[in-house]
């Protein structure tokens, strides 16, 4: 189950091909930084050592403690420009399917009920919906349909409707609920990871941005190797000063979440093959190594685009589900090598669906409603929602069954163990709970019996704290236990030996009088499982 | 929560099909589709205090040092060319804000593009003609942001201004979507960046693109829409208080002024507003106590008439926290409404007044601002004297936009917050990335630092190894460079130290000087630098890589 046990077997993807030998990755990726600035030529070694590097010493702390345990991961997979709902879930028996697309059904499609098949390219993905472990929504939508890309992207990242968007994104609001007090006291990764694209909307806080976007793997190589932390010690008093410690605090932040990104997808590996050209299977596969790296995210944000499927559908639609159902499959063969699969949930979503009728150019229109997947095991595998009703169309498209703040609230709810009060509050409204997961997977992050090994460690109270704080925690099993307090420069400042404790929950008051005001990590580490959480120390 | 993210009218501007375009009447009027209000988001405040400088707007004593002029140029145009040092240094600061202001008056506005004038596919039309125009219309509007940010490098003042004011008369392009209107309502902030304010208030309402985003063309007599005349009053005019406390104006006021300005459409085919008396409500008004048959021009003298000092204070606050720093110093924005005020609501006094006075060239205010993305891109080419191809502009373009300004597209009404808003941990390490794209040349322009080399430090010296890049780092960050996080370079100077000994001077100046060289020589022979030596550009590219990435080069 430890990541640690296992020797780094590179078994072919494309992105470690790429990387030549697996224990000159390291190496690899600093020399490849060096090239792209130009100086290696001829440098000599003067280079290296321009190079600021003095953080570099505390990475294998700061790796250590970035190595939290997760205890459940959301991956959230984006179709971009509005997936055609009826070509992926096919309607198989339905003649005003056939009747509305003359060249653009699909007609040997892969029968995953009496009603209904999955598009032929979907192989993998059909497989998986026979074991139980692929779960469909029909006709997932809102109230007052967008039809434009961006504001419909706007409403599903925000959870708004077709009348108002936030300006912060539901799960940004969901992370600010879990760590209140990231905006003055980071953790030392970051808490979502969206791969590519710029400031991710989905995961703004109300506060602060909870997430961090990354272009590519190459850039994340580049900030490891320059990762330096300044100093913001000896800043002048005047407002430039003021200016250059905001600056230089958010550059150190990035430099963590960096080498916590870099250290994870180094430690990490993949278990499975990707196939490859596959875009979405080059970013999965990089959440596969990160989240097997250790990297504590608990939220990644990967995504397709090409969606927006207005002429000469056929063709290109296909090769978007095949790179879906390849990439996914692959994923969830990945993390299911050695249990990761167990705490990951992947959800998709798409801006809409399409119009029911092809358009002239063999293409189809901005729609409504579409079917919404969820992959994995804890998922309850099958269809559910209400079926698309083809004879009752509004302007030709689909009227919604399910609101999409439905799936979100479960999500909340079961997969991270959120109260209903919070869930609401995270998405403004109560929405009625859908049945998407399997018995026993409802329960909270607090007492998660289900997931073997796991320790979790409750937000510190209070926090800040003044002289002392009371941290509780769970064990899911019996085993040694130990509790950990870290300064920000990654030193070890107490720590107490908790014994061999029984599983359960308990709670211990630890003096903080003797610490500097600061910054802190708090670590309980329990049968070889680490959980950490931030504590402010202020007088 | 609750907040409108953007003022939307539902549609999206690359959205492409089902999107069916404004409906359009037999007289060729745009009359829009359902409204959508938006609400204005407070801009962020999370400031601080004002800068706390004593000095007022009387102008600076003393004749400009170089760190001045690059303090005027960084701020009110796009960065400081290595050139403009030789022209300005030792001169009087009235003498450059003059100069400045004068050059952006008398510089001709840019002939509209091609595709200025063509008209909207009116209620007649095919949905294919509609859609070709929509597609047409989304490469125009790539094509004349690009445009914009190249006249940002060639034009400084003015277009400053331009961008200064897009942030105060807020529309967006999501909305009113077409690239014909777009032009015109840049081109409208170009006319009055540094004209007379009154006017300015008088053109904006009657802008197509305004007209259509804060839904002007909904508000006709017996429906009148309030979208607009609440922003003219919070937002673009007087704001919600004036400086003494008390409310500006009520909501009976901004009920009757909505009414006052009903009555106009834009014309789908001369794309220009138009007035229909039969949708004017020419009944009688009371607004802030005055009763009158008021209409657009009428009701627009009025608010300057009962609110002119609210109006000045607020308009001038915005100018401060622009181009001085993001809390406005009060006493200094007094000094400036009184001024707009004498003048008559005139800007370029003022705006000559500010860019001259010792407030503005106290060093407590310099490197005290963040840049915007678009800022930090454009100034990044200004500053290098690198020209950009389109492609180039485009990448920089699209950057600006992941790092959230996207060019005639502010969040929401209340435009960009800007300032701390602009850094995050995503957008930080994203502009490291714009600089190194830049660097690079990607998009195929051609980087040559050579002339920044030869203009910044004489090209003949031959200890310039130890003197060039300092002068890179100072002319590429507004903090002192002794005040820089510089790592320390233990390692010796390359080459051969003993017949070429590094000289003394160089061993007793402060520690950034010798860490600069080395980051700088990479290894070299200090003795063989020179900006004609092979390699010399590749060496001048990767320290100005290296020196983007410090985060004191977000400041202004």
């Amino acid at each position: 189950m430890c990541h640690s046990d296992h020797n780094p077997g590179r078994r072919g993807s494309r992105l470690a091909d790429g990387r030549a030998h697996a224990h000159d990755h390291h190496t690899w990726s600093r020399r490849d930084f060096l090239a792209n600035v130009g100086l290696t030529a001829g440098a000599g070694t003067i280079a290296l050592s321009g190079l600021p590097v003095r953080s570099f010493a505390r990475t294998s702390m700061l790796q250590e403690l970035a190595s939290v345990e997760t205890d459940r991961v959301l991956v959230i997979l984006q179709l971009s420009g509005g997936n055609d709902g009826l070509n992926t879930v096919v309607p198989y028996r339905n003649d005003l399917y056939f009747n509305g697309r003359p060249s653009l059904a699909i007609q040997n499609s892969l029968a995953i009920s009496d009603d209904y098949g999955l598009h032929p390219d979907m192989q993998g993905l059909a497989s998986m919906f026979a074991e139980g472990n692929m779960g469909i929504v029909h006709t997932v939508g809102y109230p007052e349909a967008d039809l434009s890309h961006f504001r419909s992207t706007d409403i599903w990242m925000t959870a708004g409707d077709g009348t108002q968007v936030p300006d912060t994104g539901w799960a940004g609001r969901y992370l600010d609920s879990e760590f209140p007090e990231y905006g003055e006291a980071p953790t030392s990764y970051p808490l979502a990871v969206q791969l590519g694209g710029g400031a991710p909307l989905m995961f703004q806080g109300p506060a602060s941005q909870m997430g961090m976007s990354v272009q590519s793997m190459a850039l994340f190589d580049r900030l490891a190797a320059t990762a330096e932390l300044y100093s913001l010690e000896g800043l002048p008093s005047s407002r430039l000063g003021g200016e250059m410690a905001f600056l230089r605090s958010v550059a150190n932040d990035s430099f963590f979440f960096a080498e916590a990104i870099q250290t994870a997808s180094d430690a990490g590996t993949n278990q499975a093959e990707y196939t490859a050209p596959n875009p979405l299977a080059e970013q999965l596969s990089a959440v596969a190594r990160l989240i097997r790296g250790g990297l504590g995210s608990r939220i990644y944000h990967v995504s397709l685009g090409g969606f927006d499927t207005h002429a000469g559908q056929a063709n290109t639609h296909a090769t978007l589900l095949r790179y879906v159902s390849e990439a996914v499959t692959s994923f969830m063969a990945d993390l299911s090598a050695d249990g990761w699969a167990d705490r990951t949930l992947v959800m998709s979503f798409s801006e809409f669906g399409r119009r029911v009728g092809q358009n002239g150019s063999a293409g189809t229109d901005h729609g409504t409603a579409a079917p919404l997947f969820l992959f994995g095991p804890s998922v309850k595998g099958g269809l559910s929602g209400s079926e698309p009703d083809l004879a009752n169309l509004v302007n030709g498209n689909l009227s919604f069954g399910t609101d999409f703040r439905s799936v979100y609230s479960t999500v909340l709810n079961t997969w991270f163990g959120l109260g209903a009060g919070t869930t609401a509050g995270i998405l403004g409204a109560s929405f009625p709970g859908l049945d998407l997961f399997e018995s026993g997977v409802g329960t909270g992050i607090g007492d998660a019996p289900d997931i073997p090994g796991s320790v979790t460690l409750a937000q510190p109270y209070p926090n800040p704290a003044r002289d002392y704080v009371d941290l509780s925690f769970s064990m899911a099993q019996s085993s040694q236990a130990r509790l950990e307090v870290f300064d920000m420069l990654g030193r070890r400042v107490q720590l107490v030996d908790l014994g061999h404790r029984a599983a359960g929950s308990a709670s211990i008051r630890l003096d903080t009088s003797s610490l500097t005001p600061g910054n802190y990590l708090t670590r309980i580490t329990a049968g070889g499982r680490a959980a950490t959480s931030s504590l402010i120390v202020s007088r | 929560m609750g907040m409108h993210r953007r003022s939307f009218l539902g549609l999206g501007v690359a959205a492409g099909e089902t999107n069916a375009p404004p409906m359009t009447d037999e007289l060729g009027f745009v009359l829009g589709s359902t409204p959508v209000a938006p609400e204005p988001r407070p801009k962020s405040r999370k400031r601080g205090a004002p800068l706390g400088i004593a000095a007022g707007l009387e102008a600076h004593a003393t004749v400009l040092a170089e760190a001045e002029v690059k303090h005027v140029l960084r701020r009110c145009t796009f960065g400081a060319a290595p050139g403009a040092m030789d022209i300005w240094v030792g001169r009087t600061a009235q003498e450059m804000a003059d100069s400045l202001v004068d050059f952006a008056l008398a510089s001709p506005l840019p002939d509209p593009p091609s595709w200025a004038n063509e008209p909207i596919p009116g209620r007649g039309s095919t949905q294919d003609e509609r859609r070709a125009y929509r597609d047409l219309s989304n490469e125009w509007l790539l094509e004349f942001r690009l445009d914009w940010m190249a006249r940002m490098r060639t034009e400084g003042l003015r277009e400053r201004m331009a961008l200064v004011w897009h942030n105060h008369f807020v529309t967006g392009v999501s909305t009113y979507r077409y690239a014909v209107f777009a032009f015109r309502y840049v081109q409208m902030l170009r006319t009055y960046a540094l004209g007379n304010l009154k006017d300015f208030v008088y053109a904006v309402g009657k802008d197509p693109a305004m007209l259509i985003y804060l839904n002007g063309i909904q508000n006709e007599a017996g429906a009148p829409n309030e979208n607009y005349a609440r922003e003219l009053l919070e937002l673009f005019t007087m704001g919600q208080t004036a400086p003494d406390g008390s409310a500006n104006y009520t909501e009976d006021d901004i009920r009757e002024l909505a009414r006052a300005l009903t009555g106009w459409l834009v014309s789908g085919t001369t794309l220009e507003a138009v007035f229909i008396q039969s949708r004017h409500d020419a009944g009688e008004k009371t607004i802030f106590g005055q009763t009158g048959s008021f209409g657009y021009d009428s009701v627009i003298d009025l608010l300057f008439e009962q609110r002119g000092e609210a109006i000045a204070h607020f308009v001038c606050r915005h100018l401060y926290e622009s181009l001085v720093y993001a809390e406005a110093d009060e006493t200094l924005v007094s000094e400036m409404a009184a001024l707009l005020m004498a003048s008559d609501f005139e800007l370029a006094p003022v705006i000559r007044a500010l860019m001259a006075s010792a407030h503005f060239h106290d060093p407590e205010g310099h490197g005290a601002q963040i840049k915007a993305p678009v800022e930090h891109a454009i100034a990044l080419t200004v500053e290098t004297a690198v020209q950009p191809t389109p492609q180039t502009l485009s990448v920089l373009q699209r950057t600006a936009r992941l790092n959230g300004q996207s060019l005639l597209d502010p969040p929401n009404v209340a435009g960009w917050p800007g300032h701390h808003d602009w850094i995050n941990t995503t957008t930080l390490p994203f502009r490291w990335f714009v600089a190194d794209a830049l660097m690079s040349g990607q998009g195929g322009t051609d980087v040559d630092l050579v002339p920044l080399a030869e203009l910044l430090h004489d090209a003949s010296d031959t200890e310039a190894a130890f003197r060039l890049p300092v002068r890179i780092v100072e002319h590429l960050i507004p903090a002192p460079v002794e005040l820089l996080d510089i790592p320390e370079i233990t390692d010796d100077f390359g080459g051969d130290l003993v017949n070429f000994p590094v000289p003394a001077w160089v061993n007793d100046a402060p520690p950034h000087v010798r860490n600069l060289a080395k980051m700088f020589l990479g290894g070299q022979p200090w003795y063989e630098w020179s900006p004609y030596v092979p390699g010399a550009n590749e060496r001048l590219t990767s320290f100005v890589r290296q020196v983007s990435q410090y985060p004191e080069h977000q400041l202004a």
